[in-house]
Formats: structure tokens, sequence, C-alpha cells
């Protein structure tokens, strides 16, 4: 009994690790991501951001920055950095 | 092709493809992209917990102050997200896939669906609870009523929409036929 307690112990801070590490990475590679857009300076900078945190801790700065370079309606193609692979259903209009 | 001939083996290679599969990506298009919400609401949950005990599981779990009445029974006011579940958003935009809770307080969405420009959707959510001891004192009864609102602004033509759906702990309600919510059911996971 002890050894499964122990086991059981063992995989709980196995997953705690695991998943808390993911999150520290992702709030890092949020961060990262948004230091990059800021240090450039440019619309594709702030678009590449806020096409990877739509809802991010950086939304605010990144919409005011794309207002002051006179350039919220003029997004262009850029650089996909990450794909996943959700099963979805498209939506449609949201006006 | 030796390998495949026993049933075992074959099984084994089924298995070894199938998750293959699992590991393939395929490429989407630029759009937004909806899954619904996995979450359900209970009505009832059997529980030891008296109602002092409960109010302090819930202040616990962060979902703020329960008033408990003198016939035992609970209520809870609460803006909190978690006690919905309005599913998830995907944007493919720019060739970059991201996903994020339907009921985000603030996201930017990208043109390229028929408004043109930014679009700033905000959400926030209000939520009534109420729980009412079961006669036979196993656990509680939950009568949740839910109110979220989701604003929608086209930054570039300044266009504003606002939309207030309700529904309850068995019910799920949607802005137009795109985003459902419904109760994430996480009263009911706390005092389990």
């Amino acid at each position: 009994m002890a050894a499964v307690t122990r086991l059981t112990t063992f995989w709980k801070a196995f997953f705690a690790v695991l998943l808390g590490g993911s999150f520290a990475s992702a709030a890092t590679r949020e961060t990262e991501v948004w230091q990059s857009a800021v240090s450039q300076n440019t619309a594709d900078g702030y678009y590449q951001y806020l096409s990877l945190f739509p809802a991010g801790d950086y939304v605010d700065e990144a919409v005011a920055a794309l207002g002051r370079l006179g350039a919220i309606s003029t997004p262009r193609a850029i650089t996909p950095i990450v794909r996943v692979q959700p099963k979805v259903r498209k939506m449609g209009s949201l006006y | 092709m030796d390998f495949l001939r026993s049933t075992p083996r074959r099984l084994l290679a089924l298995g070894l493809a199938l998750a293959l599969s699992g590991c393939v990506e395929t490429t989407r298009g630029d759009g937004l992209y909806f899954r619904a919400p996995q979450a359900s609401g209970a009505t009832s949950v059997k529980t030891g917990l008296s109602a002092d005990e409960a109010a302090a599981a819930l202040q616990a779990a962060g979902l703020g102050d329960a008033r408990v009445a003198r016939d035992g029974s609970l209520r809870l006011s609460s803006t909190d997200p978690r006690l919905v579940d309005c599913g998830t958003l995907i944007q493919v935009s720019f060739g970059n896939e991201a996903e994020f809770p339907g009921n985000a307080r603030d996201a930017v969405l990208m043109r390229g669906f028929t408004t043109p420009g930014l679009i700033r959707q905000m959400v926030s959510s209000s939520s009534d609870i109420r729980l009412t001891p079961l006669a036979d004192g196993s656990g509680y009864a939950i009568d949740e009523a839910h109110q979220v609102t989701r604003r929608l602004d086209a930054l570039e033509t300044g266009a504003k929409s606002r939309q207030t759906i309700r529904f309850d702990e068995s019910t799920s309600a949607g802005f137009g036929t795109q985003v459902t919510c419904r109760s994430s059911g996480l009263v009911a996971a706390v005092l389990r």
C-alpha cells in the first residue's frame, strides 16, 4: 500500500512539474514574441504577436502601437511560427 | 510482410498507424474556428459538506463570498469567468494558429472574415448560484443563472455590437450560431 502511495505521489509530482513547466514556457514565449515586436516596432511584428496571442497580456499595447503606426487596417502576410490541429468547425461572419 | 501475418501484430500495426495519423498536421485556411464547450453543468451535487463548509470551499476556490441563509441554502454572486464555458476560439491568421477561451475577457480578432481590420472582442459574465440542501441531506440542488455579454468593436470602421445571452445550469445559449456557452460545472466540481 505504501508503494502505491509513493507511486501516486511520484506521478502527481511528475505531472505538476510537467504542467507547471509548460505554462511557464508559454508565458515566456509570449514575452519573447512581444519583446521582439517592440524592438522591431513594425506593423508586421505587432501582427505577428496578435496572430499568436489574440488574447494575450499585451493586446492593448499591440493595438495602440498599430494605431500609432497607422496600420490598424493594413496587415500583410507574415511568416508563420506555430501550428496546432484541433477538431473544430469554422465560424461564419461575426457581424 | 511476414510481420503482419499474426492477428496481434496486425492489431499492433493498426494501433501504430492510428497513433501516427494523430501526429500528422494538416493546414487550415485563414479564419476563426470554434470548438464547442466540453463542460456540462450539474443540477445537484452529492457532498458531506455543511453549508458553512461549502461556502468556505467556494471561497477557497476563488469564486467569492457565498452567503449562507437560515434554511441552510447558499447564494453566490460572481463574475468569475471560470463558472461558464464558452468553448474555444481558434484563430488562423497569417499562417499562425492560436487558441483562446470563447469568453476571454479581451481579445483581438484579425481581419479576413467579413469585416476589414481588427476586431476587439470583450466578454464579461455574471453568475448567480443558489445551492439548496437536498431533502435526504446527501448534498445540494444547484440552480445557476448565468449572463454573458460580448462586445465587438471593429477598430477600423468603428462599428460596435453588443449582445447578452442567458442560460442556467443545464441549458446553453449562443451568440448567433457561432459561440455557444454553458455552465462549466465548476460549483459541483468544487463541492464534490
